[in-house]
C-alpha cells in the first residue's frame, strides 16, 4: 500500500501553497471574472451550513458566485501583495487512504494556509494601504479529479478554498 | 499662498527703474539677485513682478505659519555650520587657511551712494549668498578679512567656503553684475572638467534663485537669465532640451538623502517660461514628488491633456498656479480635472478647493463593498471562546502547559516573520528598528524560504518540537482580552472535515477555525518589562480530543511589526453603517455588536441563563435574536417560553 512520508506531506501542502497564493491574488488583482472559480461550489452541509465559508471584514457569505461578482463589481482597484505565506496539513485522509496510489493520496487531504501582506486600495503607490492577513482551509477540487486537464497544469484548479477568513490588520 | 501672479503690482506701471528702486529699500538683506531674472525685460514687467511676490507671500506664509521666525532660522544657520558640502561631486577643497578673493564691477552700484560706498551692504550680500545653498547640511559662510584697493574689493574667507563665494561671480547685486575670482586669477578657480563645470555653473544658477527660508526654488524666466544667456544654453535645440533635466540631476546631487532635498526645496516656481507642454520639465516629479507649491502661471498651457502628464504625480501638493494660461479661456471647466489630479490640493489660483476637514476625511478608507464589521464569531457551547482566553492568558504564563493541554503528537505548529508588513497608520514617528533577531532562526515564510528540508525543519509536530521552540520565544505579554479587547480582531467559524481521533468518522468532524489579531509585549528576559510591542495573526485549527476535550490540529502565527488596533473598530471606516452595509447583512451568523466584548456577552449569556434557566446554547441564540440587548432578551424569552422544548432548560 502507497504511504506518504512526512517529506511528502511538506512537499505537496508548500507547493499547493505557493501555486494556489500566486493564482487567487493575481485573480483578485487582475482576473476578478475567474474568483468564483477559486472556491468549492456552493453546498449547505447536512448540519445546515453553507459551504463555502468565506467571511471577509467580517462579511459572511457561503456563495463563491455571489462573492465574485460583488468582488469583480463593486471593488475598487486593488493591489494585494502577500509578504509571507505558510501553510499545514489539517486532514491527511479525507477518503479511506485503502488501495490509493500515492499520487491519489496526495490529494486525499486538506490544507491550512496563512497569508500576511498588504493591499494598496484605489490606485497604485498613492492609494491607501491596508496591512491583510488571509486565512483559508484549501481542498483538492474533486471536480477536477479525473475530468477536464487532470494533470496538466494551469489546467483547472487543483486545490479550492472551503472556508476563508480576510481581515484588513492595519 | 503663493500668488495671485495674474494681479500685476502696482509697481508694474511705473517701469522697471520705479520697482527696483523701491525693492533696493524694501529688502532688508539688499538682495536683488533674483529680481535680475524674474524682472524680466522687453515689457514682460506685470507679469514677472508677479513671479516676484510669489516668492514674498511664500516668505509671509512661513513666518506667519511656521514654527521659527525667519530671524530666529537665521540664528540657527549662523551655528549650525559644519563642512562644504554644498557639492556631493566635489569635495576635495582644501580645509585650513584663508583664502582671498577679488570683488570688482561693484561700484557703480546703487548702493554706492552709501557712506561706505555700498562696501558693508556687500559684504553682508555676499555673506548671506553664499550661505543660501542647496545642501543637506547648513554652512554660514563669514568674510574673515575685507579691504577695498581702488577698485577692487579683496575678501578673505576660510578655505573652503571660496567654492562657494566664488559662485556668486556675475550674479546681480544692487543693480550690476558682480565680479568674483581668485587672486592670482586662474579664472574663478574652479577647473575640472567640462563636466564639471557645467555641473558648477547650473548649481550656482539653482542657489541664485534659491531661497533658503522660504524653501523656494525660483526657476520662472529662465530663458532671460543672464548665466544660462551666456552659455548660450536655449539658443540650441539640443542643450536646451537637456538643461531641465540636468537642472534636476544636480539639484539631486546637491543633497546626501532624499528627505534633506524634500525638505529643503517646497515651492517652486517655473513661472514665464513660455512652456506649452511639459516636456521639457517632465522629470520635476521625479526630483520633488513632495512639493507642496508650484507656480505655473504666465505660461502657455492651453489644454489639460498639455499638464496631464503630471496627473497623479505630486501627491503632496498643496497650491498650484495656473492663472495667466491660455487654457483659462480655453477650457474653463479645467479646475475639476486639477482638482481631481492633485488629492491633497488646498488651493488652486489662490481659491480655497478643499479644506483641512475634506482632506482628513478623505485619507479614512471610504466605502468598500466588503465594509469593516464587527467580528463574525460562530461558536459552539463556549469552545472556542474557553479556548481562546486559556490558550491567551496560557502562552504569556505557562507555555509548558498550555502544549500539554492542547498539542498532542499530531498537532502542528509553525511561525512566520511578515518583517515588511505595515506598521501602525496612526503612528508617524520615525520608525524604530524591528530586530527581528530571535524569530528569524525558525521563521518558515514560505516566500523566503523556499528549500523542501528547511520547510520542513521549521515546521514543528508534537508536543515536545512545540514546546522546545515556544521556549525559545521571547516572553510576552498579550493584551488583556477582557479589559483590552478592542485590541484584538478575533473570529471563528465551525470547520468540518477536522480529524476525528476517536477514528469513528473516516472523513472528519466538525471542529473550529479560529482567527486571532492582536498584539503583545515582548519582555525583557532580565527585568520583565515591555520590550517592544509586535502585532500577531494566529490561525487555529481545533478538532476534538485531548484533556480538555478540544486538541489543537493546526497553529499557525505570524508575527510582524506593530501594526495598531484601528483597523479592527468598525467606527473608524466610513460606510460601515451605510447604505452598502444594510443591503448586505450577513445571514444567519451571529455577530457581537461593535463595543461588545467576548467577555461581556460570556456574562449576559450567563446572567440570562440564571434568570431564566435556558441552556447557555438557548441563551445565547435569544440574545443573538435581539441584537444583545438584555432586557428585550428577557421579554422575548416570556413571549416564547411556553413553546420552548424541554431541551431548552437546564436540568434541575
Amino acid at each position: 500500500m502507497a504511504t506518504l512520508t512526512e517529506t511528502d506531506y511538506t512537499r505537496v501542502s508548500t507547493d499547493a501553497a505557493e501555486s494556489f497564493a500566486d493564482a487567487f491574488y493575481t485573480a483578485l488583482n487582475g482576473s476578478r471574472n475567474q474568483l468564483a472559480s477559486f472556491y468549492v461550489p456552493a453546498i449547505t452541509q447536512p448540519s445546515g451550513r453553507g459551504l463555502p465559508h468565506i467571511s471577509y471584514n467580517g462579511d459572511v457569505l457561503n456563495d463563491p458566485v455571489a462573492f465574485a461578482t460583488r468582488f469583480e463589481k463593486e471593488m475598487p482597484w486593488t493591489h494585494f501583495e502577500p509578504q509571507s505565506l505558510d501553510v499545514h496539513v489539517l486532514n491527511r485522509a479525507l477518503t479511506p487512504v485503502e488501495g490509493k496510489s500515492k499520487k491519489e493520496l496526495e490529494r486525499n487531504m486538506s490544507l491550512t494556509v496563512q497569508v500576511s501582506g498588504y493591499v494598496r486600495l484605489y490606485e497604485r503607490k498613492d492609494g491607501p494601504m491596508k496591512g491583510f492577513s488571509d486565512s483559508f482551509v484549501l481542498v483538492p477540487n474533486k471536480e477536477e479529479v479525473g475530468a477536464k486537464g487532470t494533470g496538466k497544469s494551469g489546467q483547472g484548479r487543483q486545490w479550492v478554498i472551503q472556508t476563508q477568513n480576510l481581515r484588513f490588520v492595519t | 499662498m503663493v500668488a495671485r501672479a495674474n494681479r500685476a503690482s502696482k509697481n508694474a506701471s511705473r517701469g522697471p527703474a520705479a520697482t527696483r528702486r523701491d525693492r533696493t529699500k524694501v529688502d532688508r538683506d539688499g538682495d536683488l539677485s533674483m529680481d535680475g531674472p524674474v524682472k524680466g525685460r522687453g515689457g514682460r514687467v506685470g507679469k514677472a513682478s508677479g513671479a516676484s511676490n510669489a516668492r514674498k507671500d511664500l516668505t509671509a506664509g512661513k513666518a506667519k505659519g511656521g514654527i521659527l521666525s525667519a530671524a530666529s532660522q537665521r540664528a540657527i544657520l549662523k551655528h549650525a555650520g559644519a563642512g562644504d558640502v554644498a557639492m556631493l561631486g566635489s569635495r576635495t577643497v582644501p580645509s585650513r587657511g584663508l583664502t582671498e578673493l577679488k570683488v570688482t564691477n561693484w561700484n557703480k552700484s546703487k548702493a554706492s551712494t552709501n557712506p561706505d560706498g555700498g562696501v558693508s551692504s556687500l559684504i553682508s550680500w555676499l555673506e548671506k549668498k553664499a550661505s543660501n545653498r542647496l545642501s543637506s547640511r547648513v554652512r554660514t559662510v563669514k568674510i574673515k578679512k575685507s579691504q577695498v584697493e581702488g577698485e577692487d574689493l579683496i575678501v578673505s574667507v576660510p578655505a573652503e567656503d571660496a567654492g562657494a563665494v566664488l559662485r556668486l561671480d556675475g550674479w546681480q547685486w544692487a543693480g550690476v553684475n558682480v565680479k568674483v575670482e581668485r587672486i592670482g586669477g586662474d579664472a574663478g578657480g574652479l577647473g575640472g572638467s567640462k563636466t564639471e563645470q557645467t555641473r558648477d555653473m547650473i548649481k550656482g544658477v539653482l542657489e541664485r534663485r534659491y531661497n533658503i527660508e522660504s524653501k523656494f526654488l525660483d526657476l520662472s524666466i529662465l530663458r532671460q537669465d543672464e548665466k544660462l544667456k551666456e552659455q548660450s544654453i536655449f539658443n540650441v535645440r539640443s542643450t536646451a532640451g537637456k538643461f531641465f533635466p540636468a537642472m534636476m540631476r544636480v539639484l539631486e546631487g546637491a543633497f546626501e538623502t532624499a528627505k534633506d532635498k524634500d525638505e529643503a526645496v517646497q515651492s517652486v516656481s517655473l513661472a514665464n517660461n513660455e512652456l506649452s507642454d511639459l516636456t521639457a520639465i517632465s522629470t520635476l516629479p521625479q526630483t520633488l514628488p513632495k512639493l507642496k507649491n508650484l507656480d505655473l502661471s504666465n505660461n502657455k498651457f492651453e489644454k489639460l491633456g498639455q499638464l496631464a502628464l503630471w496627473k497623479k504625480r505630486f501627491y503632496h501638493l498643496e497650491q498650484i498656479i495656473l492663472t495667466g494660461n491660455p487654457i483659462e479661456q480655453a477650457e474653463p471647466d479645467y479646475a475639476s480635472s486639477i482638482i481631481q489630479w492633485f488629492p491633497n490640493l488646498r488651493t488652486l489660483n489662490g481659491i480655497q478647493v478643499r479644506t483641512e476637514e475634506d482632506i482628513a476625511n478623505r485619507s479614512k478608507v471610504p466605502d468598500l463593498p466588503f465594509p469593516i464589521r464587527s467580528p463574525a464569531f460562530q461558536d459552539e457551547g463556549g469552545i472556542a471562546e474557553g479556548f481562546i482566553r486559556n490558550f491567551i492568558a496560557g502562552f504569556d504564563t505557562d507555555r509548558a502547559a498550555l502544549t500539554a493541554m492542547y498539542y498532542d503528537e499530531q498537532s502542528d505548529f509553525s511561525y512566520s516573520v511578515n518583517t515588511q508588513a505595515p506598521r501602525d497608520p496612526s503612528n508617524t514617528e520615525q520608525t524604530e528598528k524591528q530586530e527581528w533577531g530571535d524569530y528569524i532562526k525558525n521563521s518558515r515564510n514560505l516566500k523566503k524560504i523556499s528549500q523542501l528540508p528547511a520547510r520542513q525543519n521549521r515546521l514543528f509536530r508534537g508536543p515536545q518540537a512545540v514546546s522546545d521552540v515556544f521556549a525559545a520565544f521571547p516572553k510576552t505579554k498579550h493584551a488583556d482580552l477582557a479589559t483590552e479587547a478592542k485590541k484584538y480582531m478575533i473570529e471563528a467559524h465551525i470547520q468540518p472535515g477536522v480529524p476525528d481521533p476517536s477514528g469513528a468518522s473516516q472523513s472528519g468532524v466538525d471542529g473550529f477555525f479560529i482567527s486571532i489579531h492582536g498584539e503583545f509585549d515582548e519582555l525583557d528576559s532580565a527585568t520583565g518589562q515591555p520590550k517592544k510591542k509586535r502585532s500577531f495573526d494566529r490561525t487555529f485549527i481545533l478538532g476534538p480530543g485531548g484533556p480538555s476535550g478540544v486538541r489543537i490540529v493546526n497553529d499557525i502565527l505570524t508575527v510582524r511589526a506593530y501594526g495598531g488596533a484601528q483597523a479592527f473598530d468598525p467606527d473608524n471606516f466610513e460606510g460601515a453603517n451605510g447604505p452598502a452595509a444594510a443591503a448586505s447583512a450577513p445571514e444567519g451568523v451571529p455577530q457581537l455588536p461593535a463595543g461588545l466584548s467576548i467577555e461581556m456577552a460570556e456574562q449576559m449569556c450567563l446572567e440570562l441563563q440564571k434568570q431564566t434557566r435556558m441552556t447557555i446554547g438557548y441563551a445565547k441564540e435569544c440574545l443573538e435574536q435581539v441584537n444583545w440587548d438584555f432586557p428585550t432578551a428577557l421579554q422575548a424569552f416570556e413571549s416564547v417560553k411556553a413553546n420552548l422544548p424541554p431541551d431548552a432548560f437546564v436540568a434541575a
